[in-house]
């Protein structure tokens, strides 16, 4: 037995995917922009990046 | 009375998924060579910290010796189609936990994503051709399944090219395209990366420039090929639209020297018709 959304579940997917990007670059992020909360990455981490560079051998 | 003649597809109609899995894989194994995995192992193991997104594959129990051990093996199980969505989920584990440790240190390389979603898509949807030790077994292979694979590549190369549209539409409206807000970029982009432009790119650069009107007809009609792009999964526009795509995206290769080579020409091989090739491993 096969149901409706079986059948249109290329739509489904796509449309949830779409929702979710839209939710999250329109309404998440821009919220998550006024609050203390952003950025929450520990951007100390960049002080690593020189010593990141040195295991690169020439890279980039 | 005579049984119907079963319709048996042509051989090369038949090899499109694994075309495209061996190209993937290919494809993988040459990016990943590019970040010198090797010197990736030799990381102190503090210095991994994933943030958010990230963090839960620090539980994992995956240590930064057989991190290549596990990369190269799980690609060479995808490439054979052996216990077929084991080999890429190893690979996306994989290939999601060097993005993980380079993200790490402020090496913004989103558009690497696509490898691992493909991994992904290739785990979701888990088909083999004739061309795999899964077929050779005998292993069920369904028609859904060959056509949930090429549907889940087509939107997996579809919605970049969407997403960028709207982001577009979103960050500066409809008047990205105009002249002045067009010369500003490719300027910016002529200055910081020049040394990728081809002498020919810098003279199409420079003519463009000359030429305001011109310029703006291009980056409305990319932005209206951008944003209709979706429509390819579902209408018969996919003949006009994919081939526009890829001219667009070797264009961008050759005349702005963004070559989005993560992105693989490699996405484009599912396009061809390729449900016409399905074989049933069982009834052989």
């Amino acid at each position: 037995m096969r149901f409706a959304w079986q059948k249109n579940w290329q739509k489904i997917f796509v449309a949830t995917i779409l929702l979710l990007h839209l939710f999250i670059s329109l309404i998440l992020l821009p919220l998550l922009h006024r609050t203390d909360l952003y950025p929450f990455f520990d951007w100390s981490l960049y002080s690593n990046r020189s010593e990141f560079e040195k295991y690169q051998d020439g890279h980039e | 009375m005579t049984p119907a003649k079963k319709k048996t597809p042509h051989f090369l109609t038949s090899l499109g998924p694994d075309l495209g899995r061996v190209l993937l894989v290919a494809n993988a194994w040459w990016h990943m060579d590019s970040y010198n995995l090797k010197n990736l192992d030799k990381f102190p193991g503090d210095f991994f910290h994933p943030q958010l997104f990230f963090s839960f594959f620090k539980s994992l129990p995956i240590s930064p010796e057989n991190l290549s051990l596990l990369f190269f093996s799980a690609l060479t199980l995808t490439a054979l189609g052996f216990l077929n969505p084991l080999g890429p989920f190893c690979t996306f584990i994989a290939t999601a936990f060097i993005f993980g440790w380079r993200y790490n240190f402020g090496f913004f390389h989103w558009s690497d994503v696509i490898i691992p979603l493909s991994f992904l898509a290739l785990t979701l949807a888990p088909y083999t051709g004739p061309l795999s030790m899964d077929y050779f077994f005998r292993r069920q292979q369904k028609r859904q399944a060959l056509e949930r694979q090429l549907f889940l590549f087509r939107f997996l190369m579809v919605y970049p090219f969407f997403a960028a549209g709207i982001s577009k539409l979103r960050n500066t409206g409809w008047q990205w395209g105009q002249a002045e807000n067009m010369k500003t970029i490719l300027s910016f982009n002529y200055a910081n990366f020049s040394q990728f432009l081809t002498p020919s790119a810098r003279s199409f650069n420079d003519y463009i420039l000359a030429r305001p009107q011109l310029l703006s007809l291009g980056a409305y009609g990319v932005l209206a090929l951008e944003v209709l792009s979706p429509l390819a999964l579902w209408t018969r526009a996919d003949r006009v639209l994919v081939p526009l795509l890829l001219l667009c995206h070797i264009g961008f290769m050759q005349v702005f020297g963004h070559d989005f080579l993560q992105f693989s020409l490699v996405l484009y091989v599912y396009w061809l018709p390729w449900e016409k090739g399905w074989v049933d491993s069982r009834a052989r």
